[in-house]
């Protein structure tokens, strides 16, 4: 072999050649100082580039393909049956605690102003435990001095205690009757209807990750 | 359960089973695509393609080796990247060969042993960046034999290549190598 088998050096290192090829360059770099020389660089590159550290993502490259957990189908369904129920009662709640668009109204001065029994209905919203009217103002001074309490009449007319009749009109009756405070049936809807947010959005999640697995 | 058994059971569709082969492959196909195309948001793309696609056709795999398989996915779609780059501009054609894979550059005298500057910071950043000089191609099966331990027949499967082509790709990129830290002073084994 006259000339330098630089080609096979890498090869060689590598344990790349055939047992002829490997045989007849070990001959010549018996007596070949510059090849023996080479291929030590070439070995000790081949360290440094073995040597050299792994580089790190920056996140997780491994896509989800797993099946999601079992648990995760009966969250989404209770998620959504449960989004239903909390709507159902938000909206159920919503119209027990307006009393509106029901007709007739939930308390009996709703129901006699909507019959047109203004006075009647100003009487009862006065008496009504709840009603602003009824409750007298610490600052008034008429009040505070024991006014007689007024009293339904039957020609329909609010009578005070004096015995002189005094006709309401539908204004004011109304306006004595939007004054009632109406007693809250059950939770508020707005606590209804924020649960059923949350069990939408858990439903929602529960979803998403049922889809991508 | 060993990487086999999850080769098993991610051919029949277990997909806990792939998420297992490709964690335990991650870093190292990561490393290898971030060398080939630069480390950041597309080697992170190319790699999480790679396992996309694996996990598509895995059904379909019969190798004997599940790592050669999902690095030759993913070089060749780092190759593509680099190509599309050349393409855009981004990159020239190619590293100018100005002999650094062909011939040996002759150290200068009184520098240091490549051994000495094997260790620390500074070295391993002159090995980078001596590898970045080596065209993407015989870089790329540089890397597959010195870093990965591939063999040479399957650097040849896994870049479609004879098995001349590889011979000769690593001893360029070896040689080239060699000659990029010789410019930076070392002096070699004969200095």
């Amino acid at each position: 072999m006259t000339e330098h088998p630089d080609q096979l050096l890498s090869a060689y290192l590598d344990l790349a050649l055939t047992r002829d090829e490997g045989a007849r360059l070990e001959a010549h770099l018996a007596g070949c100082a510059r090849c023996r020389a080479h291929l030590d660089e070439l070995a000790t590159t081949s360290r440094l580039i073995a040597g050299l550290p792994v580089i790190a993502p920056s996140r997780s490259l491994v896509p989800r393909v797993g099946g999601a957990p079992a648990w995760l189908r009966s969250v989404r369904a209770l998620g959504s049956v449960a989004t239903g129920a909390f709507l159902f009662l938000f909206l159920a709640s919503a119209v027990l605690n307006s009393g509106s668009g029901l007709g007739g109204g939930t308390t009996a001065a709703e129901r006699a102003a909507s019959q047109g029994k203004f006075s009647v209905a100003a009487s009862l919203a006065a008496q009504s435990p709840g009603s602003a009217a009824a409750a007298p103002a610490p600052t008034s001074k008429g009040l505070a001095q024991g006014a007689p309490s007024p009293s339904v009449a039957p020609s329909g007319t609010l009578s005070r205690g004096d015995g002189q009749g005094q006709s309401v009109s539908p204004e004011r009756a109304r306006s004595a009757v939007d004054t009632v405070e109406r007693p809250q049936v059950g939770p508020s809807p707005g606590a209804f209807l924020a649960v059923a947010l949350l069990c939408a959005l858990i439903a929602l999640l529960a979803h998403r990750r049922l889809r991508v697995a | 359960m060993t990487l086999t058994d999850d080769l098993e059971r991610a051919r029949r569709g277990d997909g806990r089973a792939f998420e297992s082969l490709a964690r335990a492959h991650e870093r190292a196909l990561y490393s290898h695509v971030a060398r080939i195309v630069g480390p950041g948001p597309d080697a992170e793309d190319v790699v999480q393609d790679a396992f996309i696609s694996a996990w598509r056709s895995v059904g379909r795999f019969e190798g004997t080796s599940f790592k050669a398989w999902l690095f030759r996915i993913a070089r060749n779609r780092a190759i593509d990247v680099v190509r599309a780059r050349k393409r855009k501009g981004e990159l020239p054609l190619e590293p100018p060969d100005d002999g650094l894979g062909t011939s040996w550059a002759e150290p200068a005298a009184g520098g240091p042993e490549l051994a000495d500057i094997a260790s620390g910071h500074e070295a391993r950043g002159a090995v980078e960046q001596a590898l970045a000089l080596v065209p993407v191609e015989q870089r790329d099966a540089l890397l597959l034999r010195d870093v990965e331990g591939f063999s040479y027949d399957e650097i040849a499967v896994i870049t479609a290549s004879e098995i001349g082509t590889v011979k000769s790709r690593i001893h360029r990129a070896r040689l080239a190598a060699r000659n990029s830290l010789i410019a930076r002073g070392w002096r070699g084994s004969a200095g």
